[in-house]
């Protein structure tokens, strides 16, 4: 792993980061109907954690047994929450 | 004298150090994984915990993400300064990265301190319950980010990221120093090797691991807890949407 050529290079995801996180903030001033502001709001987490793992964390210079490694927890996470979404969302609620 | 072939380090595969710390931050995302499903679960479940939610403050919740994000950007600046080996700036970027963990844990805490004075606690209902539950998990891998790094800078200050130069007793960037020194086994004159067995040289002083990582330098760590750190924020990047944002 090679850190960043470029000083900027951090410096300007860093910005990106900060610029995202008042992102959150401006979408509650704007007052977007609910279902659009949880997509926002979870979208923007998605892609700052994105951002942090590959420019900080340098999986863009990882090898593929790295992203092996993350791969089965986070399919393990995402089962666990489809399995269970039906019987939440359906049964739970008394629909 | 120690032999060790310089495969690793030239060949681009990854170190064990660095594997094991990607094996810790996948169980971590098992642990952080398995809660912060069931709370979605259960937040979909209850439309109500709005109301919990509507508690917490979210200019506080806001600050201290950025607190978490400059505290990213920080320990990658050290990070880079080790390939720099520029051991003052690589002090002082693991500095300020332990202080805005603990101007993090500040926060937390003094939001904590609120939430106690109102009489919430983490059993006045499920919401909060998660919410003490996600948060404190979350504030005790800062606890244990902040120390590595403390312990890392201490290393830095006593000049102990490499290995001394021979003689000089100072780190002398450049240097591999001992457990990482490569001996052509070509060369059966040398005294150390005999009948083809390569034996250690007992006469040869070793400074001790004060410096040394199993034939690596200190400074190879940074790298390491760097990851950890960032693992962190990823985690907190998560949290803060899902506790502070969904009311």
């Amino acid at each position: 792993m090679e850190p960043e050529k470029k000083g900027l290079g951090y410096f300007a995801i860093w910005v990106w980061l900060v610029a995202l996180t008042v992102g959150y903030l401006v979408e509650r001033f704007i007052g977007v109907p609910r279902h659009v502001a949880l997509a926002v709001i979870f979208g923007i987490a998605l892609v700052k954690a994105l951002l942090v793992a590959w420019n900080y964390m340098h999986l863009k210079h990882e090898s593929r047994i790295i992203f092996v490694i993350l791969l089965i927890p986070i399919l393990l996470f995402a089962i666990l929450v489809l399995l269970l979404l039906p019987d939440i969302t359906l049964v739970h609620r008394g629909n | 004298m120690i032999v060790q072939t310089a495969a690793v380090e030239n060949s681009g595969e990854i170190s064990t150090g660095k594997l094991g710390i990607w094996w810790l931050i996948g169980s971590e995302i098992m642990i952080f994984g398995g809660a912060i499903g069931s709370f979605i679960l259960l937040r979909l479940a209850h439309p109500d915990w709005a109301d919990n939610a509507g508690h917490l403050s979210v200019p506080i919740g806001s600050l201290n993400t950025l607190v978490l994000l400059t505290s990213s950007y920080t320990m990658v600046k050290a990070f880079e300064n080790v390939k720099k080996r520029d051991r003052k700036k690589i002090c002082r970027f693991l500095l300020a990265t332990a202080l805005m963990g603990l101007v993090f844990l500040g926060i937390k805490s003094f939001e904590y301190h609120g939430k106690f004075s109102h009489g919430i606690y983490p059993n006045t209902n499920l919401f909060w319950a998660f919410y003490f539950t996600l948060t404190g998990l979350h504030a005790l891998h800062v606890i244990a980010g902040i120390t590595a790094i403390l312990i890392l800078w201490t290393f830095g200050l006593r000049d102990r990221l490499w290995p001394p130069a021979p003689g000089t007793g100072t780190a002398s960037p450049g240097s591999p120093g001992p457990g990482i020194d490569i001996i052509d086994i070509s060369n059966f004159s040398d005294p150390s090797i005999r009948g083809g067995i390569i034996r250690p040289n007992v006469n040869m002083s070793i400074p001790g691991p004060r410096w040394s990582g199993g034939g690596r330098p200190i400074a190879d760590r940074i790298e390491l807890v760097g990851l950890y750190w960032h693992f962190v924020d990823v985690v907190w990047i998560f949290l803060f949407p899902l506790l502070y944002l969904t009311a």
